[in-house]
């Protein structure tokens, strides 16, 4: 008797609980066999993030260096061509001639092979070389130089770069700065200016500064790319969904069950990023938890942003395409665009900036929660306009 | 001889009839043709309405005067009052900064709940701020700064700066060095120095849009992967073509049908960016057939770079995955390692040179500054081409 009143609950829950979760396991599992059937293309997805590390870590140059006696490895592929024009004929210090001792320190560079000089007394010459790309820079040693460091003044040396080039632009003033600075504070020149400055670094570390520069921007960018690659085919090339919809299996289900699939294969990534940067090792502010949870966020961004361009694409081309156009659109967007209201709708540009505040910095998620707002918000969005269009999709039978 | 005029036209005529084929299957997916010529389309009028905006890089400073002096108070206020307008650091664009002295009520990191949080600046907070946002750098100025600058003209500054984020480090830098300056030329507090100010050439680049700073870059990276993209699909998504090559098609013709039939799109989309750079006013010194002809050799390098990756994937999903494997690759090579010998076949460098010698310089395309970097794109696309061939020819299993 008592079992008896009980069957309708135990039907009821059995057909919209226990059935509706069974399924939804199962095809978790059908999409992930899916997945891991192509072994090159799993491969390749858990190659991508450890050529890029590995790449990265070999460089070990430093962009501040953390000894003054050794010059900084930064750009050092980069060497810039320097004009030099001596215009000064002025005396004041006896048996010293100090417009000469500069052209000189610039010459113990060349030599060093961190530059190469060009040296002329004709104006118009350096406007046109500089003008031609044939160097990079020019240095004028204006007339009363030597005079006016005599008498205790300072001296403003006109400084000329080729803008067009932004790589060689900074690596011209890398070396004017640093062949002037180590010039002013030769003992036997002393032109330190009226600021005796000592300058003290935080959380400047010694090695792998090349990879923590560029892991904030290079993380989110490949959590974006490869999830939401792989998830971008997921409904328009899965062509036995259009029989599946004749089964008790809605569409509600196939979708969680795409998104958990890919999710899932996802957080292998992130594994991989953050075990690569535990290794290295990086020196983080925050948790590695804090970082795995940073990360697992920004594939879940990603994943669905992916199903979302695979529910509206009708071919699997059209997939890639949508893909190419987010994925390039956010990369521009990242490095030349400043507007907020645009920033704040890239995922990339809000998980550069969860990295760099709370992963780097170590500041408090709470801190940083607008970043993680816009991505929650965004994905919410995303998952909810994707359902409703992959809902009212003709294709289906 | 007849013979050999005779194959050579029916090889033509099975070329011909492949890239129409192509273009047909192309034309009539509306959504791609749209999505390929929508890509710049989008891309260049959101680069082409922005303005350069700095606050991404407003700065914030603190002051510690442990000096309590007229001459610490003077320095403090020429901090707070400098203007960065001078055109001393990025034109007119430099961005602006905060400075807080000691006793100044200053924003901090919030804890968890509360929505803002302010503390009063002195050493230990700035200490314990220094490695978040909310402060970029703190300056000190030590007991006997007056005394030092009454008696030598000279006196010591400790600077901290907080080294997390490179790119904010090296401007809160500069913007401190424009504060010092301007602090000695108000206060005519001078001593033998040297001071070097950048001037940059062309004088006029401060003044372009974003869109006319970044299209050396951006415009041959668009072309690049937007047609490598679609590329990369053209035989592992071509189910006909299997059957195809049952027929007198050879595996070459394949090859070269698909690269002239994808240069056809690409140089569509090569034209509609031209058009939409003019529009937006973009910097060009040079000949646009000359423009029109690196991007072009950039194009194909593209196609013929996403024809072998095609040719070697079995699934579609293999092949986007060495698409991003290719761009993650040739951007991090680029942009952090910077090897010469590998730069000489990035064909983003090699476009990125050419462009901007040819449209900032006004340079010609025969011009040995030109030559060598159009030189290695073909080169480039040449092996990719011969490669594709290759491997359709004699190892891909499924085509033998």
């Amino acid at each position: 008797m008592k079992i008896h009143f009980l069957n309708p609950i135990i039907e009821f829950f059995t057909r919209n609980i226990l059935n509706p979760i069974r399924r939804y396991f199962s095809l978790v599992e059908k999409e992930l066999r899916v997945l891991l059937k192509d072994k090159i293309a799993m491969i390749i997805t858990y190659i991508i993030p450890l050529i890029v590390v590995i790449m990265l870590s070999f460089d070990n140059s430093q962009i501040i260096s953390t000894d003054s006696n050794q010059s900084i490895g930064f750009m050092q592929n980069e060497i810039p061509i320097i004009g030099i024009i001596d215009l000064d004929e002025s005396d004041g210090f006896v048996d010293r001639d100090i417009s000469s001792d500069l052209i000189h320190a610039f010459m113990e560079k060349e030599e060093l092979g961190e530059c190469e000089l060009f040296q002329t007394y004709n104006y118009t010459i350096l406007e046109n070389r500089i003008g031609n790309g044939e160097i990079n820079a020019f240095l004028v040693i204006p007339q009363l130089f030597e005079f006016n460091l005599s008498i205790h003044l300072p001296v403003i040396l006109p400084f000329i770069v080729d803008s067009i080039d932004p790589l060689m632009f900074q690596a011209s003033q890398m070396l004017v700065e640093s062949v002037l600075n180590d010039f002013k504070s030769d003992p036997n020149n002393n032109f330190n200016g009226v600021f005796n400055i000592e300058e003290i670094n935080i959380n400047l570390y010694e090695e792998n500064q090349i990879f923590y520069a560029s892991i904030s921007t290079l993380i989110p960018l490949l959590l974006f790319s490869i999830g939401c690659l792989i998830s971008s085919q997921s409904i328009v090339s899965d062509i036995p969904k259009d029989r599946m919809v004749l089964t008790p299996t809605n569409k509600f289900e196939m979708m969680a069950a795409k998104v958990t699939a890919n999710f899932l294969i996802q957080i292998g990534v992130v594994l991989i990023l953050v075990g690569s940067c535990f290794i290295i090792p990086l020196h983080i502010g925050s948790s590695w938890g804090e970082f795995l949870f940073i990360g697992a966020i920004l594939s879940l961004n990603s994943v669905l942003l992916g199903v979302a361009l695979s529910a509206i694409a009708k071919t699997p081309l059209s997939a890639f395409q949508l893909y190419i156009f987010l994925l390039i659109f956010q990369f521009v967007a990242l490095f030349f665009v400043e507007d907020p209201a645009i920033l704040n709708l890239l995922p990339i540009y809000n998980g550069n900036e969860l990295i760099t505040q709370v992963v780097l910095r170590g500041d408090s998620l709470w801190s940083a929660r607008i970043f993680l707002q816009n991505i929650i918000f965004e994905t919410g969005i995303v998952y909810f306009l994707s359902f409703t269009f992959f809902k009212i999709q003709k294709t289906m039978l | 001889m007849s013979e050999i005029f005779s194959e050579a036209k029916s090889r033509a005529l099975r070329i011909n009839s492949m890239i129409r084929q192509e273009i047909n299957s192309l034309i009539t997916d509306k959504t791609s043709i749209i999505i390929i010529f929508i890509i710049p389309l989008i891309l260049i009028c959101v680069l082409g309405f922005s303005t350069p905006r700095t606050d991404k890089f407003a700065t914030t400073v603190w002051i510690i005067d442990e000096d309590n002096t007229s001459s610490s108070t003077q320095f403090i206020k020429s901090m707070q009052n400098i203007t960065l307008d001078d055109g001393l650091m990025m034109g007119d664009i430099a961005p602006p900064m905060q400075v807080y002295k000691s006793g100044d009520i200053a924003p901090i990191e919030p804890k968890f709940g509360e929505k803002n949080a302010s503390g009063i600046v002195s050493k230990k907070l700035a200490n314990k701020t220094l490695s978040t946002k909310y402060l970029d750098a703190y300056i000190i100025i030590p007991k006997g700064y007056h005394d030092a600058i009454i008696e030598n003209s000279s006196a010591m500054l400790i600077i901290y700066y907080d080294a997390i984020d490179f790119q904010k480090r090296f401007v809160v830098e500069g913007l401190i060095q424009i504060g010092l300056t301007q602090i000695q030329l108000n206060d005519m507090i001078f001593e033998r120095d040297i001071f070097y100010f950048p001037e940059s050439r062309p004088g006029n680049l401060l003044e372009l849009n974003i869109l006319d700073m970044a299209a050396p870059f951006f415009i041959p990276l668009m072309l690049f992967f937007s047609m490598q993209l679609i590329t990369t699909q053209s035989i592992v998504g071509d189910i006909p073509l299997k059957r195809m090559l049952n027929t007198s098609l050879r595996r070459g013709e394949a090859v070269t049908g698909k690269l002239i039939s994808y240069t056809i799109v690409g140089i569509i989309q090569i034209i509609l960016t031209m058009i939409l750079l003019k529009i937006f006013n973009v910097t060009m010194h040079c000949l646009w057939i000359d423009l029109f002809l690196v991007l072009l050799f950039n194009s194909i390098a593209g196609i013929s770079m996403g024809i072998f990756i095609s040719s070697i994937s079995k699934t579609r999903l293999q092949a986007s995955q060495l698409f991003l494997l290719t761009f993650f690759i040739m951007i991090v090579l680029q942009y952090f390692v910077r090897k010469p010998a590998l730069l000489a076949f990035n064909v983003l460098e090699q476009g990125n040179i050419a462009y901007a010698n040819l449209a900032f310089r006004g340079m010609i395309l025969w011009n040995p500054k030109v030559r060598p970097h159009v030189f290695n794109t073909l080169l480039i696309a040449v092996v990719f081409y011969f490669l594709s061939v290759i491997y359709i020819k004699f190892i891909k299993k499924e085509f033998i």
